[in-house]
């Protein structure tokens, strides 16, 4: 009989308690609100805070914490990697319900309801990437899919947001059955759904006790799919600039952060510790990767350049993010028997840049919101400068860093993820990388131009109003985004030891 | 791996001639089709329909539907559990599997109070 350490399961059951417990409140309260958005931040807060507190002991419990085993098999397991992206988590849920308030009020949708659900996406989350075995993953990633659905369809009279929820919903649903059915050929060629289980039979290849190759390797290309389709990697991005652009744009932020971080949690982990044992197998998959990286940072970026709604520019900056981020999977997982692992800490540490920046840059666009729609036109956006210094220098970061400028953490996150990926030897990927960032560089200065150059046409940056706990979410995104810039190693030196209890 | 394949093509053939030869068959052996107009109409005898199926219907209806598939699958879940259970009575693994229940019991009546505060058990609201 194992030994369980059943905090190990903490980081998920404390976000799932809360959001239950505030679930049944949901019906029961009239037009006070606030007092709700306050508990569902203090629990975001412990949530955040209950993964560190992990983190800052696992050294005494050997590196990996493991509970809830089946027939030997643990189902959750907490290690360095699954603590630092539960944090994650916690930071672009906190940082999103920070502003959600204000845009909620001012879009006229307040629904009591996307509270909890906040926290439930957030225990989905750490459910998919604090455990080692296919199933829990899958569950963890349905219970995330499936509240993101409701959150970005909650504002039912608003037909764009029932676009954005059913597209979600319906690609989604069609992305969950690529997965299913790659996890059931993933168990016939190896007989095994936990990921210890797989690598042993991966390692078996050569010896020839692998009982089907082709299998196995139909069975990865589906999750891969499933996966690429959750990232929006090119070509199954069709969904984010739509999805992204109806929803909620505080949903917006979360997802397009958190759901990213917990697909590429899940990815780093299967593809390092389930399928990078035999040289053959890796030969095989590693070109894919590489081959949707490149698709996707080129796609994306070109396709951005014509956007004329910051939302949309955002979403479509998001998926060449997903390429970079895709580029970091190659050096972090197709290295790991020569023991090269750099790729896995640039990976993370590109996340939580990412985290910062992008949410928030989609919290000021947040705050660009009429009564009816979301006002985030370019038009609008024009001589924000004169209008709202410090929110046009907050917006003026934040793109600054999604453009990978000097001082600032996205420069930083490129430079890592490039580095790893000359290191591993691909001069070639990161030629292309170099070159898609160039290329995106273009749209994020067009806003910039606009912001800080021309003069203002509307009077909606004159009617802007900036609450308090949106002025802190923008302040901490903003420290943030320039720490990690000036002084990485804060975030890197401890996240370089995150791969070391990730292999078996 | 040759007699998998074997095994193989046999089922694709199959798959793909019977439904070829049962069409065919009743195409080419069956009675001839009738023209009358009165076969043509959904019911030969009887009422005749006075308005399409199509209709509208209260969303209401699938709403009930959908809360009764929830519990009913509550339900068929806990007949396994109470058999198991009993066996296991007063030993740590039946505490243990007494608690997890009560857990899913616990997680099933949030849902429940939630969608009775939000009225979708009244009728008429």
């Amino acid at each position: 009989m194992p030994e369980f350490q059943h905090f190990a399961a903490l980081p998920t059951l404390v976000p799932a308690a809360f959001g239950l417990v505030f679930l049944v409140f949901a019906p029961f309260i009239g037009s006070d609100k606030k007092w709700m958005w306050a508990f569902t931040t203090a629990a975001m807060g412990l949530t955040i805070l209950i993964p560190a507190i992990i983190l800052s002991k696992i050294g005494l419990y050997g590196d990996v914490l493991e509970t809830a085993g089946v027939a030997g098999q643990y189902m959750v397991r907490t290690d360095r990697l699954a603590l630092w992206l539960d944090i994650l988590f916690g930071i672009a849920g906190l940082l999103a319900l920070l502003v959600t308030p204000a845009y909620l009020e001012r879009a006229n949708s307040h629904r009591p309801e996307i509270y909890p659900l906040f926290l439930i996406a957030v225990s989905g989350m750490t459910a998919m990437v604090g455990s080692d075995h296919l199933v829990m993953i899958f569950v963890g990633l349905e219970v995330l899919s499936i509240t993101l659905y409701v959150m970005c369809g909650l504002a039912r009279e608003r037909a764009v947001q029932v676009e954005a929820a059913l597209k979600y919903f319906l690609l989604g649903a069609f992305s969950t059955s690529f997965l299913v059915f790659g996890l059931a050929l993933i168990l016939g060629a190896t007989g095994r759904l936990d990921i210890p289980g797989i690598a042993g039979a991966v390692l078996g290849v050569g010896a020839g006790t692998l009982w089907n190759e082709t299998l196995l390797l139909a069975g990865l290309a589906l999750f891969l799919i499933a996966f690429a389709f959750k990232v929006g990697a090119v070509p199954f991005h069709f969904w984010v600039p739509d999805v992204y652009q109806g929803a909620p744009t505080p949903v917006t932020a979360f997802m397009a952060a958190g759901t990213k971080a917990a697909a590429f949690g899940v990815l780093l982990r299967v593809l390092y510790a389930g399928f990078s044992g035999a040289e053959t197998i890796v030969d095989r998959w590693a070109p894919v990767i590489a081959g949707l990286a490149v698709a996707t940072m080129v796609v994306g970026n070109v396709l951005a350049l014509v956007q004329t709604r910051v939302k949309r520019l955002l979403a479509y900056s998001s998926v060449a993010h997903a390429g970079y981020l895709l580029l970091a999977l190659v050096p972090a997982t197709s290295g790991a028997h020569a023991g090269e692992i750099v790729g896995g800490p640039a990976l993370l540490f590109y996340l939580f840049t990412y985290t910062f920046m992008t949410v928030g840059a989609f919290i000021v666009a947040a705050l660009f919101q009429s009564d009816r729609e979301d006002a985030d036109h370019f038009a609008q956006f024009a001589g924000l400068w004169h209008r709202r210094p410090l929110l046009a220098a907050a917006m003026g970061v934040f793109l600054l860093s999604l453009t990978g400028i000097p001082p600032l953490g996205g420069f930083t996150g490129k430079y890592v993820i490039f580095l790893s990926v000359l290191d591993a030897g691909h001069p070639v990927l990161a030629a292309i990388m170099a070159i898609a960032a160039v290329i995106g560089a273009a749209y994020y200065l067009r806003v910039l131009m606009l912001m800080f150059i021309a003069q203002p046409e509307e009077d909606l940056a004159a009617r802007l109003v900036t609450p308090g706990p949106a002025r802190l979410a923008l302040a901490v995104a903003v420290v943030a985004t320039f720490v990690l810039g000036i002084a990485p190693f804060v975030l890197y030196d401890p996240l370089l030891t995150v791969m070391r209890a990730a292999a078996f | 791996m040759s007699q998998n394949l074997l095994a193989f093509s046999v089922l694709a053939a199959l798959a793909v001639i019977t439904p070829i030869a049962i069409l065919g068959l009743s195409y080419v052996a069956g009675p001839a089709r009738s023209r009358r107009v009165t076969d043509l109409t959904p019911y030969e005898c009887g009422v005749k329909p006075y308005h399409s199926a199509r209709g509208r219907f209260s969303v209401k209806f699938y709403l009930v539907a959908m809360l009764f598939i929830i519990f009913d699958v509550e339900a068929v879940f806990i007949y396994p559990w109470a058999r198991v259970l009993r066996e296991r009575a007063g030993t740590p693994e039946g505490w243990f599997l007494f608690w997890v229940m009560m857990i899913f019991l616990g997680v099933l009546t949030v849902g429940f109070v939630y969608e009775w505060g939000r009225g979708a058990l009244e009728w008429d609201r």
